[in-house]
Formats: C-alpha cells, structure tokens, sequence
C-alpha cells in the first residue's frame, strides 16, 4: 500500500498533465503597442476555435468604448472588431470565450494612443 | 452594453464556491448509495439515516450543479447578471462540456431516490444512478481527450472511490454516537478493511488518468497548476494518515470500547472531513483559476493571471508606431 502511493505520487509529480487547447496567437494591435490614430481594426487571433463571448474596448477610467463586433459567436480562429475614433489614451480590450474543449477563458490586451 | 454588477473576481470566486459545493453534495449523494449498498454492518437505524442522507444530498447536488450553468454563463458574458439569464448564452453553456455533464449528473441525481423504494431491484437502480453521478465528472475538461473511454472509466472509477470514502464519514460518525462501541468499532472495521482495497483503486486510477493525460515534465511544479497540483497531494496525504490512524489505532480502541474512542474517532472524522473539502475547494480553484503548464509554455510565469488566461504572443503583429 504504501509502496504503491509512493509510486503514484512520483508518477503524479513528474507528470505535468500538459494539456492544450486554444491560445491566443496574436493580436493587433499589439499588447503594449504605441499607436498614432485609432486602430482601424482590433483583431484576435487563436489557434484553435474559440468562441468569443464577450469583447469589450475600455479607456483608462474603464469606460466602455463603442466597438462594432466583426465576428459572431461561432467558434471561430480569428475575432474582429472596429472601434469608433479614439482620443489619445490607453485603451485595453478585454475578452471571454469558450476554447474548443468548453473551458472558459479570459484574457486582455492594452494599446495607447499618443497625442 | 453591459452593466457590470460583479466584478471579474465576484465571478471567479463564486464559481469556485459553487463548484465546490456542487462535488461535495454529488460526491455525497453518490456516496452514500455506494456505502450503503456495501458496509453490512450498518443498523437498519444507521441505514435509513443514510439513504436520507442520499436524498438530500441528491437534492443539493442537482440545485448546486443547475446553479453552474448561470454562473458559468455570467462569467462568459464578463461577469454580470444580465449574462446568468442571457437565454443565448444559457444555451451556448448547456451545448457545452459542462452542459452535457450537468444534463448526465441529474439523470443520475434523479435515480439515487429510487433507495427508498419499497420493491425488488430498487437499489440497483440507486446504485446505477449513483454510477452515472460519479460518470458525469467524466464528461468534462480534459478526459474527453483520447483514449476516451479508458479515461472516462478511470475518472468515473476515481471519483466514485472518493464518493465512497466521503459517503462513510457520516454513518460512521453517526454510529460513534449513537451505537454501542462494539457495534460502532465493528462498522469502522468493515469500512477501514474496504477502504484499504478502495484508496488503492483510487491512487492507481488517479496516477494512471494523470500519465495518459501528462507529459513529464518537472518544471510543472513551477506553474501554479504544479503548485495546486501539490498542495492537493499535501492535503490527500493528511487524509491517507489520518484514515491509517483510524483503522490502525481508533477502531481497534472502539471495538475494545475503551474510554473516549468513540469521540477521539469522530473528532478525526470532522477533520478527515476538512481535509477532503479542502482537496475539493483546490481541485475547483485548480480548474478555475489557473491553467495547465501547456497553456502558458511561451508565456512569462510571474505575470498574476486569472481564469485560464490565454497566452499572448503579440510580438508577432508589429502595429507599432
Ligand atoms: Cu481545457
């Protein structure tokens, strides 16, 4: 009995249980990205269908800007969405999404708009 | 757009408190079918209490496990109300994982009162029930990967061990009572005899499902999923000792009714119990909060991340000024 515990637990920590599922690839623009004008487009990409449920573009006071959703709800590899004209500031998108195994997820990424 | 009510963590706590509960009342509800059908030591007394306990704990299965869906649906929709009774977002949960293990939880769930039932075969159909709870827990995350039925089997095999050593602790609880020492210390015998056989087929299953699943990988342990992964072993542990305490030292002393054994072996139960709920609590945050290492590879570990956050790799789309 003991024996075999031991065993297991070896077995378990070793074993990192390394599982995938969706990531986000990339976005633009870019987290952290200095940009001059609004960004035409905020795009997401995965790289495996995600199902975005939620997308919002907030300013620095958390504000929620106007933004024109591109993508529907279908799991999808890629999200769109256009904004309205941004004044200068940092804005961050923040998400929420089904990954293709049905976990949900979160994630954000910020952009600034210089003076 | 949306009105924020709950802020992100409101959500993610909830969730986590939710879930905990919702394993702790199937786990129970399960359970006390599984001891029910296999300790022949319980009293008919001991034995009624326990398929009460079945109904009940059936009962706040169902309603804590219904409750996942909108929750699970306010945190998709970033943690407002108005997304727990979105009726789109409700459907897109419900075709979900979960959706499907919920939907095959109550059917079990729905089963297990079935123990009461004064015909023949009625407990095989509680005891059925009871294996489509423990199966449910099979449906979700990542033992839907391949091989799939052979880790379905080893999950469904996992937790209803885990079911039957919860499902134990208030009977025998119960007995150190109310019963005769003789009677008490006899039940606690036939349960530490059986669970010896039950916490073997537990670990093994256990370390089976987690090789099939795992790449090895030690720097695991640096991840917070490591980490949780290891305070779960830590708690489990506390659990094994306290149990080969029971058996070796206070169910010997109950069954010689020596002074007291019956309150020392409750008093190891109530933190037995402790430590099992803690176990769930972290298997919950585990799933909840942080994400296995495979996810955050190509991503920095000291950044503080919620929920299962995506890796980000913006380097690559170079919108810059
Ligand atoms: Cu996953």
């Amino acid at each position: 009995m003991k024996s075999r515990l031991v065993i297991a637990i070896a077995a378990m920590l070793v074993s990192g249980a390394a599982l995938a599922h969706s990531e986000r690839e990339g976005t633009t623009p870019a987290d952290g990205a200095l940009l001059t004008e609004t960004p035409e487009m905020i795009h997401m990409v995965f790289d495996d269908p995600m199902r975005v449920t939620m997308a919002r573009l907030v300013n620095a006071d958390g504000a929620e800007m106007p933004m024109a959703r591109g993508s529907g709800l279908e799991p999808s590899l890629e999200f769109h969405a256009e904004p309205e004209s941004l004044a200068p500031g940092r804005y961050t998108v923040e998400w929420r999404g089904l990954a293709s195994d049905g976990h949900p997820m979160q994630g954000s990424f910020s952009f600034q708009i210089a003076d | 757009m949306i009105d924020t009510l709950a802020s992100a963590d409101t959500t993610v706590w909830l969730s986590i408190l939710v879930k905990t509960l919702a394993y702790a009342a199937t786990l129970v509800a399960a359970g006390s079918v599984l001891v029910s059908a296999s300790l022949r030591e319980l009293t008919e007394d001991g034995r009624g209490a326990l398929r009460r306990m079945a109904v009940i704990g059936a009962l706040a299965a169902a309603i804590l496990s219904l409750l996942r869906v909108p929750v699970r649906a306010s945190f998709l929709m970033g943690g407002s109300i108005d997304g727990a009774i979105d009726l789109m977002m409700l459907g897109i949960v419900t075709e979900s994982p979960l959706g499907a293990s919920v939907i095959v939880r109550l059917i079990g769930l729905a089963l297990i009162p079935a123990i009461f039932l004064p015909m023949r075969g009625a407990r095989w159909i509680a005891l059925i029930g009871a294996l489509v709870t423990c199966a449910s827990f099979a449906l979700r995350g990542h033992a839907l990967g391949d091989p799939r039925l052979l880790l379905g089997a080893l999950v469904t095999l996992h937790i209803a061990g885990l079911a039957f050593w919860l499902g134990a602790f208030a009977p025998l609880a119960r007995a150190s009572r109310r019963e005769p020492a003789a009677r008490a210390g006899a039940l606690a015998h036939e349960f530490g005899t059986k669970a010896f056989w039950v916490v073997g087929a537990l670990v093994i299953a256990g370390a089976i499902t987690l090789a099939l699943l795992g790449a090895t990988k030690l720097d695991a342990l640096a991840t917070p999923y490591g980490q949780a992964f290891v305070i779960k072993l830590a708690l489990f542990a506390g659990v094994l000792g306290l149990a080969a305490l029971n058996k070796v030292r206070l169910t010997p002393e109950l069954q010689a009714a020596a002074p007291g054994a019956a309150q020392r072996l409750r008093r190891s139960i109530v933190v037995e119990g402790a430590l099992v709920l803690a176990i769930l609590a972290t298997t919950a945050a585990l799933t909840t909060v942080t994400s296995p290492p495979a996810e955050r590879a190509n991503n920095a570990p000291s950044q503080p991340q919620t929920m299962q956050t995506a890796s980000l790799v913006s380097r690559d789309f170079p919108w810059r000024y």
